[in-house]
C-alpha cells in the first residue's frame, strides 16, 4: 500500500470511529441488548402453516407461584419417540412476560419419552403455553395459568 | 483464540437420576450450571448501570458422542437453570453436556452411562 493511500484509509477509519465508536461493539451489542418476545410474534412464527391441535400434553405447574424467579415446569407429551414419529420440539412459552421464551427442547428418538422439566421466570400472573412439535409438523398445544405472588422479574429499568 | 474455543470454569453438573437402569430403560439426566440469566432491563443496584444480557443460549447433550438432544434457551430461564431431560439407554459409555452462554463460553459436563446387567 501507498503510504498516501494508507494514510487516507487510515483517516477514512478514524473518522468513522470518531462519529460512531459504536460500530465496532455492535456484534455484541446485539447479543447484550435486552430484546423483547412479544407472545403473539413468537406464537405466530412457531405455529405459522402448521395444524394445532389442542390436548397431549401433560404440563405440571404450580397453581400459585410464591416465587415468580423459579417457577418448575414439568411436561410430558402422549406421543411415541419412533424412528419417523416422534417430538421434534418442545417449546415453554410465558404470555406476559417482557421476553415470552423460556426454552425450545430439540429432541430425538433416542430419547426414548418426550419429557421436559424447566425453571422459568414469571413476572406476573399469566397463562403458560407450551407448544409439542412432531417431526411431521403438527403441533400439540396446551396451556396453564399460574398465579404469581412475587415477580420474578425484580426491580426494571 | 476466539470466544467459542474458551472453556469457562463454571460451576456445572450432569446427573442420571435413576439408580438403577438397564438397556431400554428410559432415565431423567439433570443438567444444572450456576450461571445468571440476566434479561437486559435490570439496573444493577450497586453501579446504577443496566445489566447487559448475559445468559445460557444453548445446551447440548451427547451420548457417546451424538447428540441426542438441544435446548435453545431464552432469559425467562431461571438464573443457573436446571433442565431434566429423558435418555433411552442403550449401551455403557458417556452423557456429555456442554453448556454454552450467549458470549460463546462453553463450560462441558459429563456422567457415566452404567447400566446393571452389564
Amino acid at each position: 500500500m501507498e503510504r498516501r493511500e494508507f494514510l487516507r484509509k487510515a483517516g477514512v477509519a478514524i473518522a468513522i470511529l470518531l462519529i460512531d465508536p459504536s460500530i465496532l461493539e455492535d456484534s455484541l451489542a446485539a447479543e447484550e441488548e435486552a430484546i423483547r418476545i412479544p407472545f403473539k410474534k413468537i406464537y405466530e412464527e412457531l405455529t405459522r402453516g402448521k395444524k394445532v391441535i389442542e390436548g397431549r400434553i401433560k404440563l405440571k405447574v404450580p397453581k400459585i407461584a410464591e416465587d415468580g424467579a423459579v417457577v418448575p415446569i414439568e411436561i410430558e407429551v402422549d406421543f411415541p419417540m419412533e424412528k419417523d414419529n416422534y417430538i421434534q420440539k418442545i417449546h415453554v412459552l410465558p404470555t406476559k412476560n417482557r421476553v415470552n421464551k423460556v426454552i425450545t427442547a430439540h429432541y430425538t428418538p433416542d430419547n426414548g419419552i418426550a419429557y421436559l422439566y424447566v425453571n422459568a421466570k414469571l413476572a406476573e400472573s399469566q397463562d403458560i403455553v407450551v407448544l409439542a412439535e412432531t417431526n411431521g409438523g403438527t403441533i400439540f398445544k396446551t396451556s396453564r395459568f399460574v398465579k404469581v405472588l412475587i415477580s420474578g422479574c425484580g426491580d426494571m429499568e | 483464540v476466539t470466544w467459542s474455543d474458551v472453556e469457562m470454569a463454571r460451576r456445572a453438573a450432569v446427573m442420571i437420576m435413576s439408580r438403577d437402569y438397564k438397556v431400554g430403560d428410559v432415565v431423567k439426566v439433570k443438567a444444572i450450571i450456576i450461571h445468571p440469566m440476566d434479561t437486559g432491563f435490570i439496573k444493577d443496584k450497586r453501579t446504577g448501570r443496566v445489566k447487559p444480557r448475559f445468559f445460557i443460549k444453548r445446551v447440548t447433550a451427547y451420548y457417546n458422542d451424538k447428540i441426542i438432544a438441544h435446548f435453545d434457551l431464552e432469559v425467562a430461564a431461571s438464573q443457573n437453570p436446571k433442565i431434566i431431560f429423558p435418555v433411552k439407554i442403550t449401551a455403557p459409555g458417556m452423557i456429555k453436556v456442554i453448556f454454552e452462554n450467549n458470549k460463546g463460553e462453553k463450560t462441558v459436563k459429563s456422567t457415566e452411562v452404567s447400566p446393571v446387567e452389564y
